[in-house]
């Protein structure tokens, strides 16, 4: 779908960025290493998102999960901890494959943080989500996907990623290396949260991934969407 | 009011990334104290003095739990403060826990300032050029969000009216609002195929499509970025070449002064971010007299 | 010859068994007007979409059509979206960006027009059509009628030769209906576009289209000027002649049929020459009957220091008892059933509910709300999954649904998905679904919003049904003629109150301006008629009684 001078742009762009982390790295600047890291990871979704022929419909339905996502921050928020991001971006992933799923993740955490606050600890939120809704997507053509135990595990994957990944991005900042018993402090400390965050995900999702899902289907069915 | 409207938002983006790259990389105090205190009178050149110095007590809790992180996880040092648990409490380790509650302080207001410069809109118009569908994923979720929310009202309240699930309870109530949110998440799937519709009659996906140019590149653009790529050069030297280095462990006060030569490094830095804080607390000043005198 | 030709067109649906164009023929003219109406499900969404490329439904296509000479699919795809023009029905499902100059940029972006010409093109299009001001706006805080107008110019910025609109006026308020249809007249006048209009609300429209074109089971019927139109119509036709020339094809004018007010004046000035009743100028409050919900006094306001919604208004409803409450959209009415319906809680003033004050709790044998878009309701896959869900617990619950289903015909719907239901449908369900709860009152919100006229009727004829069984209802509409055909007693709102309500007739006949075509047309003239049926009987009355 795009133009050959802006695939030279995107991978030259990609490539000194890779060359750029991997100097930080060898310098132990592991404070702007770890984010730029994070982001590097997410540019090849993003990056392939851009190349996939997909059209309008596609295109629209990710927009709405991403809507979606961002605005269940705010109907559940006076609900400290139940937030039903992960939830919804394991959702899309299940209904409408893995691309599908980790760009609205990663779309999510950008477009919530323009509210919330942008900052480095975005490029975490990014890759953790986004990894979620990429997770979930492999199940997304297989019967597992209405499996319990597959879905709990989403859920619980989704909670422990987000704060490890968030924590890792406090560890670093606070101690300007990864120094594995602040890590772990900083998880411990977490700890309940993590664990609400993980409850919540799975209590969500058992509640809606069939009406959800059988009604992601019949969209498909119906449009032709991710065929 | 802002500076920064005038500017191409590449320009902007450039100079904060500029910024946020040399701050997170500043291990010296000389390369970061500056910087601190530039990302400070940015933020109140933006908000006003007032507002910025509201912030005092969240960024001191911030200090402190940093450098208390520090203080009791890291052993290292020759200086040693006490014995905790039969493990040495360092005075460097307290240190270098302040240097990174400043550094993390100095990143939070940057990006603060940043999104101030740059709000989201112009910053997604950065994206679009070289992610056009991701930034227009971003753009349609964002012209999606008052909507949703007014839709979302508006089942809970028709919902509500029904009276078919009025009992009380936590888990009722969240039943009820993912009840609701799956009614949203539905109906508004139902009609963003007709948005779709709306996007490929307009010739959605065809090749070859363009970006409307809304903010052309000025003068004032070239001669800023020249300057950005004058002053990033003996900026980024220390980080290059490992001479702004910083080590806590062990600890020498007399390292704290640079040298002439590393000085003017950390100088160039300094520009860099102390550039903004004048164009700003230009304009500030210039619509202070404007009001003034009318 | 003609700029677009359209011959032996027939299109089935991927999987469906029968076809929904079935043989259509149709030539429009370059710079022609044409307007296209049919009942409901007779393939004029269809063809209009067959028309565009880009939305070209998904099934078997036979016949040809051709663009200014040449087949339509040989048309490039960049051609195909510049020239053809469309704007659908619900302004709210249209856009999409977020702000008014990227909507409008949107298709220029997308067909590729150099990036440093577009501010130009926007400009062009969205100063021809009067919305230059909005360019900087959020579409969210738009209207619905400046959406639609923001459609319209997004379309128009590519420079369309061939304008295609589907109902594009059918969730408007009348203001706003005004505005959009003028606009798409000077677009084709005086930019010469083809313009190819579906639409079912035909009053202001057949004074200024060239043609109309009657769509039945899947063909064009007839294609003809608005006139020829009037004169030949038959019975199926007739929901889509204008109140006007409907009265004076019924009550067997002669000569020219008249289109607009203007003409249907003097057309019947030469006709009639009866003494105009006299029409009481004010309307008292319907009394006598026994009010059993009532307000008093209610004030409201979203936010502290936002403006009044609604400010000391008071009303009453007895059982029974049809109340239309007009206005333009944005006014406060739905506000105003909210409160009603004890969704929102008034900042001042008492509710009333059978003498006694405060509201009934939500659920059965209460105050029920649907609200304007019944689709809010539905929260499963298929019709029968709707209804039962209201009845949980019920024993008697399996009956009530088989009556219901009888009487408001949704027999044939029940294992559909609510979501593929036609609008007029798609109300029947809802208000099934409220019925299952047996209100006393019902509270309904621009229920007639995006039906066909037939769709509109019989709705009409479901409400007395209920009322004269009892249950009371408040109706927000700004559908002037639906309200007289519906209500017993009418109020405006204006300015965050009610005017005090009167009965329908004395509401309506007291009006010049904001009341039905057919009072426009007889008033001071013959006996004051609200509606186009009452009008062609007293015409013929008047006819039978003067030598």
């Amino acid at each position: 779908m795009t133009n050959a001078r802006t695939r030279v742009f995107l991978l030259a762009f990609g490539g000194v960025l890779v060359l750029f982390d991997a100097f930080l790295w060898f310098r132990g600047q592991y404070r702007l290493a770890f984010p730029l890291l994070a982001f590097l990871l997410t540019l090849p979704a993003l990056i392939a998102f851009e190349w996939r022929r997909s059209g309008a419909r596609e295109l629209a339905a990710i927009a709405v999960m991403t809507g979606i996502s961002v605005i269940g921050r705010v109907i559940f928020a006076p609900l400290p901890g139940f937030k039903p991001v992960s939830a919804v971006v394991i959702l899309t992933g299940l209904s409408f494959g893995p691309l599908a799923g980790f760009i609205t993740g990663a779309a999510t955490a950008l477009l919530s943080n323009f509210f919330f606050g942008q900052g480095p600890w975005t490029a975490f939120q990014m890759l953790a989500w986004g990894t979620v809704g990429l997770l979930a997507g492999l199940f997304s053509r297989t019967r597992l996907r209405k499996n319990p135990v597959v879905l709990g595990l989403l859920g619980v994957i989704g909670g422990v990623l987000f704060s490890a990944l968030t924590d890792l991005w406090t560890t670093v900042a606070a101690t300007g290396t990864l120094l594995p018993a602040a890590y772990l402090t900083f998880l411990i400390s977490g700890l309940p949260f993590t664990v609400l965050y993980a409850v919540s995900n799975v209590l969500f999702l058992v509640i809606l991934t069939r009406p959800i899902l059988r009604k992601t289907d019949r969209l498909k069915q119906k449009y032709g969407l991710f065929t | 009011m802002i500076y920064a409207d005038r500017l191409h938002p590449l320009t902007v983006f450039l100079f904060y990334s500029s910024i946020l790259i040399l701050t997170m990389t500043a291990t010296h105090p000389a390369a970061l104290l500056p910087l601190f205190v530039s990302a400070v009178l940015l933020r109140g050149v933006q908000i006003g003095a007032k507002r910025t110095l509201a912030g005092t007590l969240v960024a001191l809790l911030l200090l402190l739990t940093v450098t208390a992180i520090n203080l009791f996880l890291v052993h290292r040092g020759a200086k040693i403060l006490f014995f905790l648990n039969g493990r040495p409490v360092t005075l460097e380790a307290g240190l270098a826990g302040l240097s990174s509650g400043v550094m993390i302080l100095t990143v939070i207001l940057f990006c603060a300032c940043l999104s101030r410069s740059l709000p989201g809109d112009r910053l997604l118009s950065l994206f679009s050029r070289r992610l056009p569908r991701f930034a227009l994923l971003l753009r349609m979720a964002i012209g999606f969000l008052p909507r949703f929310r007014l839709r979302y009202r508006e089942i809970s309240e028709a919902r509500g009216a029904l009276g078919v699930a009025s009992e009380k309870g936590m888990i009722r109530k969240i039943k009820a609002r993912l009840s609701d949110l799956s009614i949203l998440m539905t109906l508004m799937l139902e009609e963003s195929m007709d948005r779709a519709d709306g996007m490929r009659a307009r010739g959605y996906g065809l090749p070859g499509a363009t970006r409307a140019v809304t903010e052309p590149k000025s003068r004032r653009d070239a001669v800023l970025a020249v300057l950005l790529i004058l002053l990033l050069v003996p900026a980024l030297y220390p980080l290059f070449s490992g001479r702004g280095d910083w080590n806590w462990y062990p600890l020498d006060f007399s390292a704290l002064i640079p040298d002439l030569s590393l000085a003017l490094f950390f100088a160039a830095g300094t520009a860099i971010a102390v550039l903004p804080v004048i164009l700003e607390g230009k304009e500030t000043l210039k619509w202070h007299i404007l009001r003034s005198r009318i | 010859m003609a700029y677009l030709a359209v011959s032996d067109l027939t299109f089935t649906y991927h999987g469906a068994a029968a076809p929904v164009l079935t043989g259509c023929d149709l030539s429009v003219g370059e710079g022609e007007f044409l307007l296209v109406v049919g009942p409901s499900g007779c393939g004029k969404t269809t063809l209009l979409r067959t028309l565009k490329p880009a939305l070209a439904p998904y099934g078997e296509t036979t016949g040809t059509i051709t663009l200014d000479g040449a087949p339509l699919d040989q048309l490039s795809p960049r051609d195909a979206a510049t020239l053809i023009g469309f704007v659908g029905q619900d302004p709210e499902r249209q856009t999409v960006t977020d702000t008014v100059f990227a909507e409008i940029a949107f298709g220029l972006e997308s067909t590729g027009v150099e990036g440093a010409l577009i501010a130009g093109r926007v400009a062009e299009a969205a100063g021809f059509l009067g919305i230059s001001h909005l360019a900087s706006r959020k579409i969210s805080e738009l209207s619905g009628g400046e959406k639609q107008l923001v459609n319209l110019a997004a379309a128009l910025a590519l420079r369309p030769r061939l304008l295609l609109l589907d109902e594009p006026v059918a969730r408007l308020d009348p203001p706003a209906k005004l505005r959009f249809l003028s606009a798409v007249r000077r677009i084709n006048e005086e930019a010469g576009v083809t313009v190819i209009l579906v639409c079912h609300d035909t009053e202001e429209l057949f004074p200024a289209v060239d043609r109309v074109a009657m769509m039945e089971n899947g063909a064009i019927k007839s294609i003809l000027p608005p006139r020829e139109f009037v004169r030949k119509a038959q019975n199926g036709d007739l929901p889509f002649v204008p109140t006007v020339p409907r009265i004076w094809l019924l009550s067997g004018g002669t000569g020219e049929p008249p289109l607009s007010v203007r003409e249907g004046r003097a057309w019947l000035k030469e006709t009639i020459r009866a003494t105009p009743e006299n029409v009481p100028e004010k309307g008292d409050a319907p009394t006598g009957k026994e009010e059993f919900l009532s307000a008093r006094y209610l004030w409201f306001r979203y936010g502290r220091n936002a403006p009044d919604v609604v400010a000391n208004l008071s009303c009453s409803l007895s059982a029974g008892e049809i109340l239309a409450v007009l206005g333009p959209n944005g006014a406060g009415k739905t506000t105003l059933l909210k409160l009603l319906a004890g969704i929102l809680r008034p900042v001042a003033g008492t509710i009333r509910y059978e003498g006694k004050k405060g509201l009934p709790k939500a659920g059965r044998n209460a105050i029920s709300y649907l609200p304007q878009d019944p689709a809010l309701l539905f929260a499963s896959d298929t019709v029968r999954e709707e209804l039962d869900e209201m009845t949980g617990g019920d024993p008697d619950g399996a009956a009530k649904i088989e009556k219901l289903v009888a009487r408001l015909s949704l027999g044939g719907l029940l294992d559909s998905h609510p979501y593929d239901l036609s609008g007029g449908e798609q109300t029947r369900l809802a208000i099934a679904k409220l019925l299952l709860l047996s209100p006393r009152v019902l509270l309904l919100d621009e229920p007639t919003a995006g039906l066909d006229p037939v769709a509109k009727t019989d709705l009409s004829t479901l409400l007395r049904e209920l009322a004269n069984e009892g249950c009371g209802m408040i109706v927000a509409t700004h559908d002037l003629t639906f309200a007289a055909e519906t209500a017993d007693c009418a109020a405006a709102f204006f300015n965050a109150t009610l005017t005090s309500p009167a009965d329908t007739f004395r509401f309506f006949s007291a009006n010049r301006f904001y009341t039905t075509q057919a009072v426009r047309l007889t008033r001071d003239l013959t006996r004051v008629c609200l509606t186009a049926d009452e009008a062609v009987a007293a015409l013929r009355k008047a006819e039978g009684g003067t030598p």
